[in-house]
């Protein structure tokens, strides 16, 4: 749901795969320049001619079939496949035909010898790369598996992703790189594979918790090759989705007034109001002060003495309550924060302990809210909360997610509900049998925002998170994601009412606890 | 087998900044072994090592570089006062240090990035290039081949240790929360991928070097300069005749004839100017004569007068000969006038007037600050003026340090192959005295040494009994449930202990059978843990 700026990726691509032939072809255009360009020109004639030759040749062997499988079910982008340059790689080109060129105009020796170290090595790798990352999938052999432990968790626990690599085809020279994540408000999980344990059977685990409130299909982790030098690297293939779910977490109420006005739950029953003549079941004998009236004449000659009739109990009180979440905040989907996510997770807590408290004063309790379908709409989902098996009902919890497409409205039937929403929306829905309970968001955190002084990279240098365009691309993402997060902050006020008379404020504790205050 | 993951990142973002040092270390080791004597050497030492100090601090410190673009341009104002203070005022080992500090500094601080790695190799491939092209006799193949070698390999794990912490700050840093690692099992591995990724890497190195020794000398500009001259001093009785200069006089031993060689020197061009280079002989050779007092006055009765015109006395200085040739005739000319095929005298070289001429003319030729040849008789001394920088023997001290280095890798590796049929001994039957338990356990770990040769390795919390049904190997299976009944402290005997025996070596070598040869023998080098 997160709406991130997405980068272009093509003039990268293209900028990489001209560093592949242009700047050697520069420095050699430059060398031939040279007083020497006898002994230069057979050098180049014999060694490095036909290495260029072969690495144009393989680049358009490669350009030609990915043209070809361009249109196959999930073949990545032509330039994608085309590019097998890294960025460091690009840069070793680059910086290696400077050296030359450089050797060739200032005559110093160690440009010379670094220049060609650098173009020999660059040469190398992108010939041996071309081969080692032929195909489309790079992946082809192995397999890999992905699992989280637990697989069905509950809201704040420790989370453990495990990633299984069965024969995993690792080219001698090569990482496997592999990196994934459950969500956007997860951790990222980032793996390296080194190329000894390639075509083995490898175990990874990485704690990822603590688990978040959701029913997830993990997104399949990212994997590509790239040699030991940083220079070349593979198209990245995706593999290995895993379904999560995590459970809400039932919180306890305190201090909750008694929401319904009859009964005292399940145990103790409340004589009803009968005549005395009412009553047939409960009988005992007279004793001093009955009601003459209630004397059981028919069993008293039969037990020869007197019996008198009780009246009769109502049975326990059990009134059917609906208690249905409202989730619809069409709004928050086009949010790039997490605020909206918290707030929906704190309404989930508060939904779940006004069903317990209900439950435990002895209604029977319907939990009630539309979870999204898998076409894109919603669907009304509606679960009995059980007490001692309250597992349906979390369940429920877990699926619930903003959605644009059913309002409150439509949940209600003519049964006594109960609303937990995050508001009273500004026309409410005028239900006789409908009381609000206006949860306040207070689990919206604030994020750290991570912006780093400008004079200053943000991580350790040699890290490639440093890089001009990832910098930008993060300040974009956060800037984008502070004016969502005031924005989610005021439209938690701007569009709700007055609650009506009867309606409650559910105020979450820091204790994990919550507290129902009706509004006065 | 499995691996913490914070020791594996913090030596693999520690190995490219060591490596960087022990590259730069090495050159300037090089550097000062080749060239003990050159001025300055300790200036050069103090500005590479504070400037690549400098640089990796300010990088370890994240400092952006645009700041230090800032403060370098930012310096230039103050350009003229330092140039006055450092070029004029002090002495000149200030310049050397700065021009060593400034490029240092900035390679130090590119060994840390991401894509400065080609850069940042430059300043150590210099000190390396002096070393190479600037050793004993100028350029010489054999001398170069070792360290073009020892660069070249350098080069490959320098860039690859920088790709190695690249790929640790992956793992550790990154705009979103990254997730902590835990543990790392390797189930199953092939035991040859290590060796096969040393060979590749050097198969690489290999082919990167014999690329760069093919291309690069082509590029290599030299400078032009002219040499001190080569004198040589030959006892004028024999040579007279050789040199044209045979007047049917014998000069006796006491006087000599001096054959004058100039050369022009050829060195290449390099960052740091290079003090020596290769001479090379230009046109002619011109001899003067060196004739003592008295065998002059003898010669001059004989001869006629007018060869006591010439301008002789008070001119002549062996040592400092090329002074008196004419700088108008160009490198290869020769005195105007004089031909030494005519015979006589060179018009320009002044004989010594006495003894005391010719045994200082000895006595320099005897210095240990000339180097004089002593291939000829005795009577045949050839003399080369001072060079800047001393001959060093080279080939031995690299030589022994190789074979050194080379035995102590071997000695290593015979002492593994002796731990581990040590080891082996021992468990099968140990060499003293152990309890019934132990010796259970032993016949265990014997059973997973040879499974860790075939690459199958168990995890910290994997049952004896689930391992065994994982690897699926006859007779595993019996020694985890002895094992498992040992650990649970159930009573076993000595048929238990036999049976642990065979069922051991059956897996032990079930398990090397499934290695395969290469795999078995390469199993004798492997640590025993690993």
């Amino acid at each position: 749901m997160i709406r991130l700026p997405s980068p272009r990726h093509w003039p990268k691509h293209l900028l990489r795969i001209a560093a592949l032939i242009v700047p050697s072809a520069i420095a050699w255009l430059v060398a031939f320049e040279t007083d020497k360009q006898s002994d230069l020109t057979e050098t180049v004639q014999y060694a490095l001619g036909p290495l260029w030759l072969l690495l144009a040749t393989g680049l358009a062997l490669r350009t030609a079939l990915a043209l070809r499988d361009r249109k196959k079910l999930g073949a990545p982008s032509v330039l994608a496949r085309i590019d097998v340059l890294t960025a460091g790689g690009a840069a070793l080109g680059w910086v290696s035909a400077l050296s030359i060129v450089g050797a060739v105009r200032l005559g110093w020796a160690s440009l010379a010898a670094v220049g060609l170290l650098g173009a020999a090595l660059f040469h190398v790798m992108v010939l041996l790369t071309f081969v080692a990352t032929r195909g489309s999938d790079p992946m082809r052999i192995g397999t890999i598996e992905r699992r989280f432990v637990p697989e069905v968790a509950t809201e704040g626990d420790e989370l453990v992703e495990q990633i299984r690599f069965a024969s995993p085809r690792i080219p001698i020279g090569f990482r496997m790189f592999v990196t994934g994540r459950v969500g956007p408000r997860w951790a990222t999980t980032r793996h390296v594979l080194e190329s000894s344990e390639g075509g083995g059977e490898l175990l990874l685990e990485s704690d990822i918790g603590p688990a978040l409130r959701g029913e997830y299909q993990a997104p399949p982790l990212e994997v590509w090759l790239q040699d030991t030098f940083g220079i070349c690297k593979s198209f990245r293939s995706q593999t290995a989705g895993a379904p999560l779910t995590v459970l809400p977490r039932m919180a306890v109420g305190s201090e909750i007034p008694p929401l319904l006005d009859r009964g005292d739950g399940p145990q103790e029953p409340q004589p009803a109001m009968r005549l005395p003549t009412e009553g047939q079941f409960r009988l005992r004998e007279y004793q001093h002060g009955d009601d003459v009236r209630r004397i059981h004449w028919v069993r008293s000659l039969a037990a020869r003495e007197l019996i008198v009739r009780l009246p009769d109990e109502s049975p326990p009180d059990r009134p059917q309550v609906r208690l249905v979440l409202d989730t619809y905040f069409p709004e928050a989907l086009g949010l790039s924060c997490d605020a909206p996510a918290e707030m929906l997770d704190s309404i989930v807590r508060v939904w779940l302990a006004v069903g317990r408290s209900l439950a435990e004063s002895g209604a029977r309790v319907t939990m009630v809210a539309a979870v999204p379908s898998g076409d894109g709409g919603t669907r009304q989902l509606r679960h009995e909360l059980a007490l001692r098996n309250p597992a349906a009902a979390l369940r429920l919890g877990a699926q619930v997610t903003w959605q644009r497409s059913t309002i409150v409205s439509q949940l209600l039937t003519d049964d006594a509900t109960f609303i937990v929403s995050r508001g009273v929306l500004a026309d409410p829905a005028q239900h006789p049998k409908a009381r609000w309970i206006v949860a306040l968001p207070v689990g919206v955190t604030e994020p750290p925002w991570p912006l780093t002084a400008a004079t200053r990279l943000p991580f350790p240098m040699g890290s490639s998170d440093n890089r001009w365009s990832q910098r930008r691309f993060e300040g974009q993402r956060i800037a984008i994601a502070r004016r969502d997060h005031a924005h989610a902050l005021r439209m938690r006020r701007n569009d709700v009412a007055r609650p009506p008379p009867g309606s409650f404020m559910a105020i979450p504790c820091t204790d994990g606890k919550v507290r129902l205050e009706a509004f006065r | 087998m499995s691996t913490p993951r914070t020791d594996v990142a913090v030596r693999a973002t520690a190995s490219a900044a060591l490596l960087y040092w022990l590259v730069l270390l090495c050159g300037l080791e090089g550097l000062t072994i080749v060239r003990v004597d050159t001025p300055h050497l300790g200036a050069l030492w103090v500005g590479s090592i504070a400037g690549v100090a400098l640089g990796q601090l300010v990088g370890w410190l994240r400092v952006r570089g645009w700041l230090l673009v800032v403060l370098m341009m930012g310096g230039l104002w103050l350009t003229p006062m330092v140039y006055n203070i450092v070029f004029t005022g002090l002495d000149s080992s200030v310049e050397t240090l700065f021009c060593a500090f400034i490029p240092a500094a900035i390679c130090g601080y590119l060994a840390l990035s991401e894509r400065g790695a080609l850069v940042a190799f430059w300043y150590p491939a210099v000190l390396w290039m002096l070393v190479i092209l600037d050793g004993p006799g100028a350029f010489q193949l054999q001398t170069a081949v070792p360290f073009g070698v020892g660069l070249a390999a350098l080069f490959i794990a320098f860039v690859r240790a920088r790709e190695t912490r690249r790929t640790a700050l992956w793992r550790a840093h990154g705009g979103t929360r990254i997730a902590k690692a835990r543990q790392r099992s390797v189930l199953r591995s092939s035991p040859f991928r290590t060796t096969s990724q040393l060979g590749w890497t050097a198969l690489v190195g290999a082919s990167v070097l014999v690329l760069t020794a093919w291309i690069a000398p082509h590029l290599w500009q030299k400078d032009t300069t002219k040499a001190p001259p080569r004198v040589t001093i030959t006892a004028a009785s024999g040579a007279a005749a050789s040199s044209g200069y045979d007047d049917g006089y014998s000069y006796g031993t006491c006087c000599s004839l001096e054959e004058i060689e100039e050369a022009r020197r050829m060195h290449f061009r390099e960052y740091f100017p290079l003090a020596s280079g290769q001479d090379q002989p230009m046109a002619g050779v011109r001899s003067t004569a060196r004739v003592c007092e008295p065998c002059s006055r003898k010669r001059a009765g004989i001869t006629a007068s007018a060869d006591l015109d010439r301008p002789y006395v008070g001119k002549y200085q062996p040592w400092d000969a090329p002074r008196y040739y004419p700088a108008s005739d160009g490198l290869g000319g020769s005195a105007p006038g004089w031909d030494p095929a005519q015979g006589g005298a060179s018009p320009y070289a002044t004989p010594p007037t006495s003894a005391y001429h010719l045994a200082t003319a000895a006595t320099t030729a005897a210095s240990p600050s000339s180097n004089v040849s002593a291939s000829t008789p005795s009577a045949y001394a050839t003399v080369t003026p001072r060079r800047d920088l001393p001959s060093t023997p080279m080939g031995a001290p690299w030589r022994a340090a190789l074979l050194l280095s080379a035995a102590g890798i071997g000695i290593h590796l015979v002492l593994r192959a002796a731990r581990r049929s040590l080891t082996l001994r021992h468990l099968t039957r140990p060499f003293w005295t152990e309890t019934l338990d132990q010796r259970i356990s032993n016949h265990w770990e014997r059973a997973l040494i040879g499974l860790r040769d075939a690459g199958v390795h168990t995890t910290d919390d994997e049952q004896p009994l689930a391992f065994a049904s994982r690897v699926g190997i006859d007779g595993l299976e019996t020694c985890a449930t002895i094992l498992e009944r040992v650990r649970h402290g159930v009573r076993v005997d000595a048929s238990d202990l036999d049976q642990m025996n065979a069922a051991a070596t059956a897996v032990y070598r079930a398990a090397r059978q499934r290695a395969g040869i290469l795999a078995r023998a390469a199993s004798w080098l492997r640590p025993l843990s690993a």
